[in-house]
């Protein structure tokens, strides 16, 4: 409906040339996350030697080590703009917009990482312990992190007015952040009792070029992290500016229609 | 504030006593959640007491999801929350009477689901100061959270299967802890069981804290 | 390299995703922009970032 009405369509003020999803900043940084990407798979899968204690298991180091830190990153991000967007957004001149576009462009790439994370960590444990899960704390927060912000995501898409909508969302972030750290200590506490396993029995003994590799491949992960966090702003911006406009028409085509009457 | 508060919760009340909605439909799928369980575990005795803890808690979590989803529903359905917000009480005010309205129905359910226990998993009361202290810690948590919750998917066409994807990852600790608490009062672990009611006691302090934080932000405009 | 095909599999899964994840946002930016009649004077830099993760 939009494309077809566009040629007598104005181009609102607030969108100019800088509004498509690329930059010369965030062209540069996707080309070198592209490039250490692809540099991680060869660095991982062919140069890192294998590790003495664990052999070639070693490798998914470096995958889920840099995927969990870049989830983690991601969802402290979306808990910080979510408690910006409450506490200063009313104040802000864009009613906090910015904060709310970061929040949840934060979320969904960390929703992305944490999925890989549970998907790596589960095979790598499959080599390493035999079994795909285990119920320590720190699996389990994970699990419990991944589908508290699948709900997130969801409340974020419901089809309300986009000032409810983005409150609702800040403190569904804040609620599962302050409870994250709950799930952790509560089973936790729940293994130690049960007198588990420990999992770092034999965890590998990261030396020299495992250290090199284990450090590139965290840079290149956080480089795509945040390129990608920054398309995504820049994607829900656009919709915003879809929605707004769908808006207008809407309203002018039934001025339209009054006026003919 | 108090005052409005418990007037709130007598409202819930009330009309949750008038409609018999809990106690004629949520209740009994209370029971059923437990019937089917034995029915899953092929009416494996041992087995059956032995998780009868948890199996409590899990007819507590989905009955408590339908409850919170119901307090809200008569919310909505009448415009009561424009209503209330015209009138002089406060969001806070608001929300602890809900959650008090919530938790009292719960409780009430985990006294039935514990006989259930009894009478269909052969669960035995090693404990009941334990097994109470942690039912009301237990219930205050969880109906705390879930009134936050309730008012956050206010007015929502799909609330049915969001309050719950929100709801249940937010309130497992509470399923851990309430489990645990109960396996040390129904005889079957002889862990400590008193540090997991502070625990559900430290949880409640700190969703009540939240929802005294977040529950007028809710509401404006929502 | 032993286990090497859950490693392959592993690391086919991640790249995978990332750059699968990556061409969607773009795309779906691109769609927006033109829609919204915004991507003319752009092209060449959108172009560029077509094949990026």
């Amino acid at each position: 409906m939009v494309s077809a009405t566009k040629p007598e369509m104005p181009v609102s003020p607030r969108t100019s040339a800088r509004m498509a999803t690329s930059s010369v900043g965030t062209t540069v940084l996707g080309w070198l996350a592209f490039v250490s990407l692809v540099a991680t798979a060869v660095l991982g899968l062919v140069v890192s030697p294998r590790d003495v204690v664990t052999g070639d298991a070693v490798r998914f180091l470096y995958l889920h080590v840099p995927v969990i830190w870049v989830a983690y990153g991601a969802f402290i991000s979306c808990a910080i703009a979510s408690a910006l967007f409450l506490w200063k957004g009313k104040s802000r001149a864009d009613r906090g917009r910015h904060l709310d576009r970061v929040a949840g462009a934060s979320a969904e790439v960390g929703v992305v990482f944490t999925a890989l994370a549970l998907i790596t960590g589960a095979m790598w444990g499959r080599i390493t312990w035999g079994v795909y899960w285990q119920w320590d704390a720190r699996l389990t927060m994970t699990a419990m992190m991944f589908v508290s912000f699948l709900g997130y995501l969801a409340l974020r898409r419901l089809p309300t007015e986009p000032s409810v909508r983005s409150k609702r969302a800040a403190i569904a972030a804040l609620v599962s952040s302050v409870n994250l750290p709950l799930v952790h200590f509560s089973v936790d506490w729940w293994r130690t009792l049960h007198q588990e396993a420990s999992l770092s029995v034999d965890e590998a003994e990261i030396t020299g070029n495992m250290y090199s590799v284990l450090l590139f491949s965290s840079v290149a992960f956080v480089l795509t992290g945040i390129w990608l966090v920054a398309h995504r702003y820049r994607v829900i911006r656009l919709e915003e500016i879809r929605d707004d406009e769908g808006l207008e028409l809407a309203i002018a085509a039934r001025r339209a229609e009054a006026g003919v009457d | 504030m108090i005052r409005d508060a418990l007037l709130i919760a007598r409202k819930d009340l009330l009309i949750e006593w008038r409609s018999r909605v809990t106690i004629n439909q949520v209740a009994p799928l209370g029971l059923l959640i437990l019937i089917v369980f034995a029915f899953a575990f092929d009416a494996n005795r041992n087995l059956l007491t032995k998780g009868a803890p948890g199996l409590v808690w899990v007819g507590v979590l989905f009955a408590g999801v339908l409850t919170v989803q119901r307090s809200f529903t008569i919310e909505s359905a009448d415009g009561i929350t424009d209503a209330l917000r015209l009138s002089s009480i406060s969001p806070v005010a608001m929300f602890l009477g809900k959650a008090a309205a919530v938790g009292l129905q719960l409780f009430v359910l985990e006294i039935v689901l514990v006989g259930g226990a009894v009478v269909f998993f052969d669960s035995r009361i090693g404990d009941p100061v334990l097994l109470i202290a942690a039912a009301v810690t237990g219930t205050g948590g969880f109906s705390a959270i879930g009134c936050i919750y309730g008012a956050m998917s206010l007015g929502v066409r799909v609330r049915e299967t969001l309050l719950p994807l929100l709801l249940i990852p937010v309130v497992a600790p509470i399923l851990l802890a309430g489990t645990r608490a109960f396996e040390r009062a129904l005889d079957i672990s002889t862990q400590a069981g008193w540090n997991w009611v502070g625990l559900l006691g430290v949880m409640w302090g700190v969703y009540l804290a939240v929802g005294t934080l977040a529950f007028g932000p809710l509401l404006e405009d929502g | 390299m032993d286990h090497a095909g859950m490693i392959i599999a592993g690391y086919a899964i991640v790249f995978a995703t990332v750059l699968g994840y990556g061409a969607a946002i773009v795309a779906r930016g691109r769609r927006l922009a033109r829609e919204l009649g915004l991507a003319e004077g752009e092209e060449p830099q959108s172009g560029q970032s077509r094949e990026d993760p």
